[in-house]
């Protein structure tokens, strides 16, 4: 499986204010012990697998505008750390276990990730439409 | 292999690196005894050793948010502690030498915790990354060498750091001191923001700029500000908001323990206090 694609459709929007601008991040953020509790329920889960410090899929393409679950196996015997600069996001993921990280709301882009342990190999990237 | 593992180690070691050459400074004005540095070091290793082998039942606490939950416990408590040492070193006038002992174990237990807190953070991730490489024949040099390189890197600016502050005039030590320090606690608190954003215990809302096309964090001078003021190209509100109220806070303190000090002088109850030539105005 190379490609996961989520269509838009059929997922809940999760983030009731579709913010690009400070005051409202600021707003949302202010809420979001409200909303937060209440969102979860609804958003989507992807899984990754890390195998011989690849990524499976090493593309993903995910709707705009949405928060993802990204559900990460490591299953390697050794650690790997899920990093990406744009994301902003960086995970320890300890040999033959398991990790959670969320990502999104995304604006549309190409957010390049990789595993910090083995970067030669383990490339990836979340492309939002 | 080689420059990976440089890279990596000298950014988990270049944080911590700067806050003890900060604590150190301010150590060698109070003249107090370097103890706190061996503990905070070794405790530290030891603890991050215990949640290394343990990680991966670490990170399913929580629903899978362990490791971040954790991450950001031991980060606001770095700034907490950061706050505390600040309205510490501010309260104190003129600031006792080591003459004053009470005074002088309550400094060294703050940094035993900030530095032991801050190598349990780092310490982890590179025992695990350095564990990976344990029985891989055809890395486990080049990482091993590579790593010891990093670190060396790490704790030559570290001591860098501690000269420079030394080597500034007087008058600028303090402000200095504080303005790190200060700089340090606001970065923590928007690092446990990022930690609790990542597992959606706060909202993720979209980045307040993107100055990543001026100063990507994964260049060299990206990291040594993530390290030393908390660089961050796409920061959120909340990131934000922490790093204000960090900033804010160790400032507050300071202003704090120095109005409490005067009053303390006009009161005549600092009579017993020992003056130093050395030391901090």
């Amino acid at each position: 499986m190379k490609y996961s694609i989520i269509k838009k459709s059929s997922i809940k929007p999760s983030n009731i204010f579709p913010s690009s601008a400070a005051v409202r991040s600021l707003v949302v953020f202010l809420l979001s012990g409200l909303l937060n509790h209440a969102a979860t329920a609804a958003t989507p889960v992807i899984e990754i697998t890390i195998k011989d410090h690849l990524f499976y899929p090493a593309e993903l393409i995910l709707p705009a505008n949405t928060k993802i679950k990204l559900l990460i196996h490591n299953s390697d015997p050794t650690p790997e750390e899920f990093e990406s600069y744009e994301l902003n996001r960086e995970k320890v993921i300890a040999g033959n276990s398991r990790a959670v990280i969320f990502v999104g709301p995304l604006k549309p882009g190409t957010y390049p990730f990789f595993g910090e342990f083995y970067p030669k190999t383990a490339q990836g990237k979340i492309l939002v439409f | 292999m080689l420059l990976n593992s440089v890279i990596l180690i000298l950014q988990e070691t270049l944080e911590a690196a700067l806050l003890i050459g900060v604590l150190l400074a301010i150590s060698a004005h109070l003249h107090s005894s370097l103890r706190w540095l061996w503990y905070g070091l070794s405790l530290g290793a030891i603890i991050a050793f215990f949640c290394a082998i343990n990680m991966s039942t670490l990170s399913a606490w929580f629903d899978y948010a362990g490791q971040e939950v954790l991450n950001a416990i031991m980060q606001s408590m770095i700034c907490v502690f950061i706050i505390v040492l600040v309205w510490l070193i501010s309260s104190v006038r003129p600031l006792p030498t080591a003459a004053s002992h009470a005074y002088g174990n309550r400094f060294a237990q703050l940094c035993c915790l900030i530095i032991m807190l801050a190598v349990i953070r780092e310490g982890q991730e590179i025992m695990l990354y350095l564990s990976g490489f344990l029985g891989n024949v055809e890395h486990v040099q080049k990482v091993f060498i590579g790593s010891g390189i990093g670190f060396g890197i790490g704790a030559s600016v570290g001591i860098l750091l501690f000269y420079g502050l030394l080597a500034l005039p007087t008058a600028w030590q303090k402000p200095a001191m504080l303005t790190l320090l200060a700089l340090f606690a606001g970065n923590m608190l928007a690092q446990s923001a990022v930690q609790l954003t990542q597992v959606d215990w706060i909202a993720q809302t979209a980045p307040l700029w993107d100055s990543s096309a001026w100063l990507a964090e994964d260049s060299m001078l990206g990291e040594l500000l993530y390290a030393l003021i908390g660089y961050e190209s796409r920061p959120t509100a909340a990131q934000m908001l922490s790093y204000v109220s960090g900033i804010s806070l160790v400032w507050l303190a300071a202003l704090g323990g120095t109005y409490y000090a005067k009053q303390q002088n006009l009161n005549g109850h600092s009579a017993d206090s020992i003056t130093s030539g050395a030391c901090v105005k």
